[in-house]
């Protein structure tokens, strides 16, 4: 295999593990194993973590920098599921 | 002084990469680049305050966007330098390219605030700036003051501006986009980070940097507009007065900062030049670079021409 075309095999890898519905068309779990998230439950998580940001900075303006805020959103969309699923069982 | 532009101004370079670049810049790299000078200057800007006394730049204006200062890190040519030694290091095109755009774009559009840049730093020291609206960050208000000031005036118009620009190219925002412009330029970081993180987090991690920009300037609009209240000409008031005037608001104490500038008029012609200018060389510089990074990654065997 030459140079170029060991390394575009190497990313193409690297990509599917990351998006690997490339793989799996249509999957409901993601390369981890973790559920994808509908549009409609996407949004209410960013609405979620939105609202929440905004009140909770309004009241503690020190949570409203940018290592706090992007934190804030990763946070609750991949634990707020979580919790969820396992409430209801389906972990 | 520019708040949540900051943050849309990276997702509007993205979208609106010249088409042989798409999918193959750095995502990384532009939201460093644009993050790089407030990384390094604005620190001392609002200062600390540690038992009552404070600590921090003694004119902040010129310590954010002066010289001497740090107003280096606002330039053009500071880009430049940083984008070559990233260069020199890594031999990564899309992390180099993407860092000089997230840098030029940064230090273009703080030209609009009354202290501006340095455009042409080290040619001149002259400040450039279009004095659309008032910079605010005083030792006496600090942060809050800044951010009233700001969504108080014409700051407030570019943030809804820049917003308007990246939700006319919404796309930029979806998994789609993500997965197919955004991963592959990325690939290794995207799948190191993957191997912590399930997919709906590290699209969200993509997407975190325009949520904290929306949320940024709704708190802090909401705060200048209703939550604060401030005393100004002896009267104290439910939230700072709105106002759209060139240069506002007006009610800054001590008025608009300012620095040694050049004449306002020639501000924005210049600025969009010099943005042509930068979109123009990198342009130039991306097949040669891309071959240099194809040279440099592929491994030394003995049959190989590069031995």
């Amino acid at each position: 295999m030459l140079p170029e075309q060991r390394r575009s095999h190497t990313t193409a890898v690297l990509e599917q593990r990351v998006v690997s519905d490339e793989v799996r068309p249509g999957s409901e779990r993601d390369h981890r194993g973790s559920r994808r998230l509908g549009a409609r439950e996407s949004v209410v998580w960013y609405l979620i973590a939105g609202l929440s940001y905004i009140g909770f900075g309004l009241l503690q303006k020190g949570l409203l920098n940018w290592v706090v805020g992007p934190l804030w959103l990763v946070a609750v969309v991949v634990i707020g599921p979580a919790v969820v699923d396992r409430i209801r069982g389906r972990a | 002084m520019s708040w949540a532009a900051h943050q849309f101004e990276i997702y509007a370079v993205q979208a609106h990469l010249p088409k042989k670049m798409r999918g193959k810049v750095s995502f990384f790299g532009i939201f460093l680049g644009d993050f790089a000078p407030d990384f390094f200057a604005k620190f001392w800007v609002y200062g600390i305050t540690i038992n009552g006394k404070r600590y921090g730049a003694s004119v902040p204006e010129r310590w954010h966007r002066g010289w001497p200062g740090l107003g280096l890190t606002h330039t053009v040519f500071f880009g430049i330098v940083l984008a070559l030694l990233l260069w020199l290091w890594k031999r990564n095109r899309a992390l180099t390219v993407g860092f000089m755009l997230g840098m030029a774009a940064h230090a273009l559009t703080d030209v609009n605030d009354s202290v501006g840049t340095m455009l042409l730093f080290p040619f001149t020291t002259l400040n450039w700036s279009m004095q659309t609206w008032a910079y605010a960050a005083t030792k006496s208000g600090g942060k809050y003051l800044d951010a009233a000031a700001y969504y108080s005036s014409l700051g407030l118009v570019m943030d809804l501006l820049w917003l308007v620009v990246v939700l006319a190219g919404w796309r930029v925002l979806t998994r789609e986009y993500w997965r197919t412009q955004v991963v592959p330029a990325d690939a290794r970081t995207w799948a190191w980070l993957g191997r912590w993180i399930p997919e709906r987090g590290l699209l969200a991690l993509y997407r975190a940097t325009f949520f904290y920009g929306l949320c940024r300037l709704i708190a802090w609009f909401l705060y200048a507009r209703v939550l604060a209240t401030p005393t100004i000409e002896g009267t104290k008031r439910r939230g700072f007065p709105m106002d759209l005037s060139w240069t506002g608001p007006w009610w800054i104490p001590g008025g608009a900062r300012s620095l040694p500038h050049v004449n306002p008029w020639i501000v924005l012609p210049t600025a969009l030049a010099l943005l042509g200018l930068i979109y123009w060389a990198l342009a130039r510089l991306w097949e040669p670079m891309g071959r240099r990074e194809r040279r440099q990654s592929a491994p030394s065997t003995p049959n190989s021409p590069d031995g």
